[in-house]
């Protein structure tokens, strides 16, 4: 052994003769690449165990305590080891056949000597650990159930055990056989329980596969065992003699009736599952139930024309399969049953879905006609693989997961009718025409839009209200809007050059420079968000989270909440529709109340959208200095007015302009011929384009027709 | 928290010692306050118990540390120091968070436990300190509160008179009163049985033939309770039985075994022995003008009553063969003899003379365990020695 390591030790072996809680230390023993010594401790009785000086379990006053050294300390700790005849059925024993090694620490040892109490913040802990075993509390029930220890461990079955344990909490008394994959069968292998079920063996299924069965048995209800032991089973014997203890009925007969029908189709191996139930949860887990299984193995042999089958019993260890329940847990995020629709598998699409599944999210419907190509690898959630579509490919890691995935490998806007009502969408496509097809949509679907701004340096997340209202359209209008006066929002958003007005950036796409890191700062931003929006809905209205990046590290959102538009259908003849945003509504009002009795009014602001066939005001303008206010009669100046448009318009490349007028009915009241005179001269004027004449009356707004 | 735990704090000869339950509440009972300047220097070598004691405590809702219960066993400057420097006293409503962030705030004491005598003025057999002076006028202050309103009062304010007053002053407060050989579970008004009982053994009204001057002594108006920490697991269940005494007198003593002698009232796992160590809470004898002292057997008796394994406790200085007593290497030498040389335990030698530190009992279902002793971090040592001291560089 190197000095160093040599000095470390003896220094650790100074600390033990200077421990407190330590009474006698042995020589150290030193030889090529170890070292040991042992330290007997003093271990503090309850009062009702002094008088005898051991526990009813048989912890003593005193107790060696083995410390094993290898030539990696103080890198590695040493290995603990009890004296061989240490009481066994404690928890926080480690599995070990022939050795006692207490687990003294709720992590790594390792880590434990590396903090400032070095060597003796690990004889701290043995005390601790000694003292706990004495007063018999190393169980904490307060944290939960430890499960059984298996000194032997034979192999891994694999399951939902969650759902196993879930079910046996629900009350469901489960006695059921089930199908099981074992490779390679037998020792040392890896089991997998497939699904379960009622009746015979399926003979033609289980000859032609590596599959047997194995039965799940109960524990009564209401019978919770309380002892704690290690799982010591060897044979059938001791299989049932452990079922007897945790009360389970028929446990022989099960085992008997199904060992025969596989040995009848050649199996040598079944998986016996027991459910116990605990007094409190087990630690880790909501559920007191603990599942322990086993394998049997048969061999027969036959002996002077007399056969003789010897049955072996095998702990095997629980392993779990990856399924959301297991993400929920992981992930602290809580169970959302519900399919959400991906709209658009892209980088961001990919991103944020992938977020959603590792949070536990249970079913997921992908939609997007494009195909991975090498580029995508630059960001995609996905490496790109040959001729792959990125639904497919995104869905392959999904059922690794257990999500229920459907993908749909084809264009979204052929796709959306067919989504279930009541549904989330998430469109992540940058796709105004794909938002315009889920904007038209009939009410029901909820809708989420992720788009990213300016090579990913600014993302926006729009999550519609109670009702699809507000609408995306609208919150996406709004945002734009809001860039109107903002002169660093007006870069961003209407940046580009020409008339389209950009609504997001499909960051697959070959002319978007950003890195990976980037996108996936704001990816798991909004995935976040979405899974806080699955999670506690808010209220009805809806909001616009406005994201910038700083130094691709830092990101802010800014929240706006906002309030439910007002919808009228049936103008421009009956197939146009006008949405009037909350926003502009409320000015509407104030402007009412301050001029009431006095009829007030203004120019409406907005959009034209010939695809939707809706016009949407997002803003009201004063009226112009040369305005009439009477009783009942407005009448709209000009002065001012076109170069107030003119701004409009220019700030957002044409976005926005002028929809037609308002004016107030502040005693109600229907249009008059005056507002029907008016809205065919501003027709007129417009050359027909979509033109609207609204009237604000305490009830409602009203489009003139 | 998995079980409940008793700490003995090292005030030299003095007494205070907490309680906390594992009810949902974590529940806390201070037994006697005896924080000394020294302790609260930080540059002091006494060991800082009040830093100690707010790691222990819960806050309410505010922020504010609280105990539930200050149980008082009499106003004796070593059972009461401390209290103005760290505990808030008088209506709620005026607590004051200090604006001083480094500076600790007030302990809200949410009910106190204490005897009658607090209606006794200062008088010259019997001084009373400001801190004491400070006790009886909240505790006054208190029982005004119930008195005019006749209503349990909110925490903060809420006061129980251990044992009648012999000149009548508690008659009409019977509700908030807990009589001599009575028991009870309710702790801060809320119901404990499951966890707690207290029984109340002291103090003993006067005795037939006993002086004036004996009975208005302070040590002999101690309150004296047998506290019973229920605690059970899978496997076991078990009463943690707690004889707290104060520093009743050997008269006293005589007493109780003749009152209770036969039953389990004066049964106990962990003894705190009375009037640190005192040889006069065992014999009429005094140790230094008498050259045999004898042991009174019925005092003896009454502090005999051990259970297996128990511990006797001795809230001192360490004690000495010498002739300054308390604590008394006699009485020791009694004690000693009832529990055994390891459960005998003086809190200013644990677990050594030159570095007391608190003694912490965990109250198992088998019984109390002595918590094991744990290291004191080195580096911490090393800055404290080497921080104390100046250097001069050349």
């Amino acid at each position: 052994m190197d000095d160093a390591p040599k000095d470390h030790i003896a220094r650790a072996y100074q600390w033990a003769k200077e421990h407190v809680a330590i009474d006698d230390v042995s020589e150290l023993v030193t030889d090529a690449g170890s070292a040991r010594f042992t330290a007997t401790f003093r271990v503090p009785l309850p009062s009702r165990f002094v008088t005898a000086g051991e526990t009813r379990k048989g912890v003593r006053t005193q107790e060696p305590v083995t410390f094993l050294f290898t030539a990696l300390f103080p890198f590695q700790a040493p290995l603990l080891r009890l004296r061989p005849d240490f009481p066994r059925d404690f928890p926080h024993i480690n599995p070990n056949v022939t050795e006692v090694s207490p687990c003294i620490f709720d992590g790594n040892l390792s880590e434990l000597l590396q903090q400032p109490r070095w060597f003796d913040g690990l004889l701290d802990q043995m005390a601790d650990w000694l003292a706990k075993a004495a007063s018999d509390s190393l169980m904490n029930m307060r944290q939960g159930w430890e499960p059984m220890r298996t000194d032997e461990c034979h192999g891994i079955l694999l399951y939902d055990w969650e759902s196993l344990q879930k079910r046996a909490e629900e009350g469901i008394q489960q006695h059921q056989r089930f199908y099981a994959a074992c490779w390679p069968p037998g020792k040392g292998g890896i089991g997998l329980v497939l699904s379960s079920f009622e009746g015979a063996v399926d003979k033609k299924r289980i000859l032609k596969s590596e599959d047997t069965a194995g039965i799940v048995m109960t524990t009564p209800p209401d019978r919770p065992s309380d002892r704690y032991l290690p799982c010591h089973v060897h044979d059938l014997s001791d299989l049932l003699g452990l079922g007897e203890m945790f009360g389970i009925t028929a446990l022989d007969e099960n085992i008997t009736g199904l060992r025969r029908e596989l040995n009848n189709v050649g199996k040598r191996i079944m998986l016996v599952i027991l459910v116990i139930q605990r007094p409190v949860h087990i630690i880790g887990s909501p559920c007191r139930y603990e599942c322990i299984s086993f394998a049997l193995r048969w061999e027969t042999k036959i002996k002077k024309k007399r056969s003789k089958t010897k049955l072996f019993a095998e702990v095997l260890s629980n392993r779990d399969v990856c399924t959301p329940g297991l993400l929920q847990r992981f992930s602290g995020t809580r169970s959302y049953d519900e399919q959400i629709t991906l709209v658009g598998c892209g980088s961001l699409g990919s991103k944020i879905g992938m977020h959603l599944a590792r949070g536990g999210q249970k079913a997921l419907s992908l939609v997007d006609n494009a195909w991975l190509a090498p580029h995508n690898n630059a960001r995609h959630a996905i490496i790109a693989g040959l001729l792959e579509s990125k639904v497919e490919a995104l869905s392959k890691e999904f059922k690794k997961m257990r999500v229920r995935v459907d993908a749909h490998n084809k264009d979204a806007r052929h796709h959306l009718a067919s989504i279930p009502p009541a549904s989330l969408v998430i469109d992540t496509t940058a796709s105004q025409a794909v938002r315009n097809s889920l904007a038209s949509e009939h009410p029901g679907k909820q809708v989420i839009l992720c788009a990213l701004y300016a090579n990913a340096a600014h993302g926006l997340l729009c999550i519609e209200g109670h009702d699809h209202n507000p609408r995306v359209d609208d919150l996406v209008l709004t945002q734009l809007y809001r860039a109107v006066d903002d002169k660093q929002l007006n870069e961003v958003l209407f940046q580009e050059d020409g008339e389209l007005t950009p609504t997001g950036q499909g960051c697959g796409s070959v002319t978007v420079i950003a890195p990976d890191t980037r996108i996936s700062l704001i990816a798991a931003a909004m995935a976040a968000r979405i899974r806080q929006h699955i999670e506690a809905p808010q209220d009805r209205h809806g909001t616009i989270l406005w994201g910038s990046t700083f130094d691709d590290m830092a990101l802010a959102w800014t929240d706006i909440p906002v309030h439910p538009s007002i919808h009228i259908d049936g103008v421009l003849g009956g197939s146009w529709s006008v949405r009037v945003l909350a926003e502009a509504e409320a000015k509407m009002s104030a402007a009412t109340e301050s001029d009431a009795p006095k009829e007030t009014g203004g120019v409406l602001v907005g959009h034209v959208s010939y695809t939707t066939r809706c016009m949407t005001v997002v803003d009201v303008l004063p009226p112009p200095p040369d305005s009439i206010k009477k009783r009942h009669l407005f009448v709209l100046g000009t002065e001012g007015l076109k170069k107030s448009i003119q701004k409009i318009e220019l700030a957002s490349r044409g976005k926005f302009t002028y929809l037609g007028t308002w004016h107030s009915h502040p005693g109600g009241g229907g249009q008059s011929r005056t507002d029907e005179a008016t809205l065919v001269r501003i027709t007129f004027l417009r050359n027909y384009e979509p033109t609207i004449c609204l009237i604000w009356t305490p009830l409602k707004i009203l489009a003139v027709t | 928290m998995s079980t409940s735990t008793v700490t003995f704090y090292p005030v030299d000869n003095g007494a205070m010692a907490l309680i906390k339950l594992n009810d949902d509440a974590e529940t806390t009972i201070l037994s006697d306050i005896y924080i000394q300047p020294e302790a609260d220097d930080p540059d002091g070598e006494k060991f800082d118990v009040a830093a100690h004691l707010r790691k222990q405590l819960n806050t309410d809702a505010d922020g504010k540390p609280y105990v539930d219960v200050l149980l008082l066993s009499h106003n004796d400057d070593d059972h009461i120091k401390g209290i103005r420097e760290h505990f808030h006293l008088g209506p709620m409503d005026e607590y004051t968070f200090p604006d001083d962030e480094n500076t600790d705030l007030p302990i809200v004491i949410h009910e106190i436990w204490g005897s009658a005598r607090f209606w006794k003025r200062s008088s010259t057999s019997h001084k009373l300190s400001e801190d004491a002076k400070t006790f009886n006028k909240e505790m006054k202050r208190r029982v005004k509160l119930f008195e005019d309103t006749g209503l349990i009062q909110n925490k903060g304010e809420r006061a129980l008179i251990i044992g009648k007053d012999p000149e009548g002053l508690t008659d009409n407060l019977s509700p908030i009163v807990r009589e001599i050989n009575s028991t009870f579970s309710k702790v801060n008004n809320r119901e404990l049985i499951t966890k707690l009982l207290v029984r109340v053994l002291g103090p003993i009204p006067q005795q037939d033939g006993e002086e004036d001057e004996n009975f208005k002594k302070a040590n002999r108006g101690s309150v004296i309770v047998q506290v019973a920490v229920k605690e059970s697991n899978l496997w076991d269940s078990y009463e943690n039985l707690l004889l707290l005494t104060g520093d009743a007198d050997v008269l006293v003593w005589e007493c109780l075994w003749d009152n209770h002698n036969g039953s389990d009232w004066l049964d106990y796992d962990i003894l705190l022995v009375p009037h640190h160590c005192s040889w006069r809470s065992l014999s009429h004898d005094s140790e230094s003008d008498c050259d045999d002292p004898q042991v009174s057997n019925d005092a003896r008796n009454a502090l005999s009553q051990a259970k297996p394994g128990a511990h006797a406790i001795s809230s001192s200085k360490p004690i000495k063969d010498d002739e300054a007593t308390p604590p008394s290497q006699l009485a020791k030498n009694e004690y000693v003899a009832i529990v055994g040389e390891k459960q005998f335990i003086c809190t200013s030698e644990h677990p050594n003379e030159n570095d007391p530190q608190p003694l912490v009992f965990n109250l198992t279902a088998a019984g109390p365990q002595k918590e094991p002793t744990k290291s004191k971090p080195r580096t911490s040592k090393a800055a404290a020695a080497a921080a104390g001291e100046s250097f001069a560089h050349g």
